[in-house]
């Protein structure tokens, strides 16, 4: 049984993917059928009809019900079966659990725990995605890897010199100090990483015009479990933020990744890039797009090829941390103590405590 | 071409910090310098160490305070 961390929101979707054909989706191994009714309101229900167990997202919808592509079981926005094929009586039990969902900067968001804890004020927030200020190219890459991995991935990007060379990573990455903040009431774990005269690699040279040297500074803003957030700025050397805090000569770019967990061993690794400058270029979109959609492939790919080999060890086989570290380990344990405290059966709130 | 200097996190609604624990790679070294929400600092070279002693609050007892 994975270690799940259930009272807790995740991205089950992107908004503009839950319509009006039924999406199937698994999260923390609770397979969902996604499906917006008519006055737009998203829903989720169990994906699996009471009969046969049917997948529901291989159904069909009728109005603002489901009704089972089987035997025509049919189910309401609530989950309450509403007709069964043939006979007047719809049995007692005939309805399939629902999830509480919240959309939130483009993102629908779930939550598998107990729905009496479903507090919408504790979604974490990006607002950048859904901002007119912004423009944002995305995309979601399966992951066949325990989420784990990409919360260990993301938390240390001195990666980005050797597994993604040539697109984001130059050598001041892996060089350069990082500095690990660990906020305890919030839950937050930043990690910064303050590179003041570094190569500027293709996926800024290419999208800012940026020719020369850069300051690039890279803020990780990690919350856990699911919603991880890279502040990035890129400007030429030496150019900072002006003393009151404008910074019309740097460029801004959030990086914004769910993390969510679908089975023990398999992650959806949704992915989005917003950009405060070259609003109108199409070819910049396309760029952006194409460039992290490559890294993110670059990093599937590795943490496959790791999955495999740590599910083939034995368990507790000792690894090794140096100081590039610092971040993810601070992750592991926020994201242990959660996962402990649920299975101690704690409330969710107040925030969990964050100490590493 | 230059960015336009959107506002960034100041669209977010804004949440009091709380305490914090904070870890340093000092520059030009291989030493990590922790501090203490309660204002007590100490080094190491091993991150793992580090966290350790920064969770012994309020007891920062270990030999790699200052």
């Amino acid at each position: 049984m994975a270690d799940f961390i259930k009272n807790q929101w995740y991205v089950a979707a992107y908004s503009a993917e839950v319509g009006r054909e039924i999406l199937g989706r698994t999260v923390l191994g609770e397979a969902l059928a996604l499906y917006r009714t008519g006055s737009g309101q998203a829903v989720a229900l169990a994906d699996r009809c009471v009969h046969r167990h049917f997948p529901l997202s291989r159904s069909q919808l009728a109005g603002d019900t489901i009704v089972c592509g089987y035997h025509g079981f049919t189910y309401g926005p609530d989950g309450r079966c509403v007709t069964v094929p043939g006979q007047q009586r719809i049995p007692r039990t005939a309805r399939v659990a629902t999830y509480p969902v919240a959309e939130r900067d483009s993102l629908v968001w779930v939550w598998i725990g107990d729905p009496g804890c479903a507090d919408e004020s504790r979604i974490p927030r990006a607002p950048w995605l859904a901002d007119e200020r912004y423009v944002t190219v995305r995309g979601m890459e399966p992951l066949a890897a325990r989420y784990g991995l990409l919360v260990d991935n993301l938390l240390d990007l001195s990666h980005e010199t050797y597994l993604h060379d040539g697109s984001i990573g130059t050598p001041e990455v892996a060089d350069t100090p990082i500095s690990t903040e660990v906020d305890e009431e919030q839950g937050v774990v930043h990690v910064s990483r303050r590179m003041s005269d570094a190569a500027c690699p293709p996926f800024y040279a290419r999208s800012t015009g940026i020719s020369g040297r850069i300051t690039r500074w890279q803020d990780i803003e990690y919350r856990p479990p699911c919603l991880y957030l890279l502040h990035s700025r890129v400007a030429p050397a030496r150019v900072l933020p002006r003393p009151d805090g404008s910074d019309p000569d740097g460029f801004h770019v959030e990086v914004v990744y769910a993390i969510t967990p679908s089975t023990e061993h398999s992650t959806y690794d949704f992915w989005a890039v917003a950009r405060d400058f070259a609003l109108d270029d199409e070819g910049v979109s396309q760029f952006l797009h194409d460039s992290n959609r490559m890294v993110v492939l670059q990093d599937v790919a590795a943490l496959n090829v790791l999955e495999q080999v740590i599910s083939a060890q034995p368990p507790g086989t000792q690894e090794l941390s140096i100081n590039i570290d610092t971040g993810g380990l601070a992750a592991r344990r926020m994201l242990r103590r959660m996962a402990d405290q649920a299975a101690a059966g704690a409330e969710p709130v107040p925030e969990p405590a964050s100490v590493p | 071409m230059t960015g336009v200097g959107a506002a960034r996190r100041d669209d977010l609604p804004q949440r009091a910090r709380g305490p914090t624990l904070r870890i340093d790679w000092r520059p030009g070294t291989d030493l990590l310098r922790g501090t203490c929400h309660c204002g007590a600092v100490g080094e190491a070279e091993d991150p793992v160490l580090m966290w350790e002693w920064l969770l012994a609050h309020p007891r920062h007892t270990s030999g790699l305070a200052p």
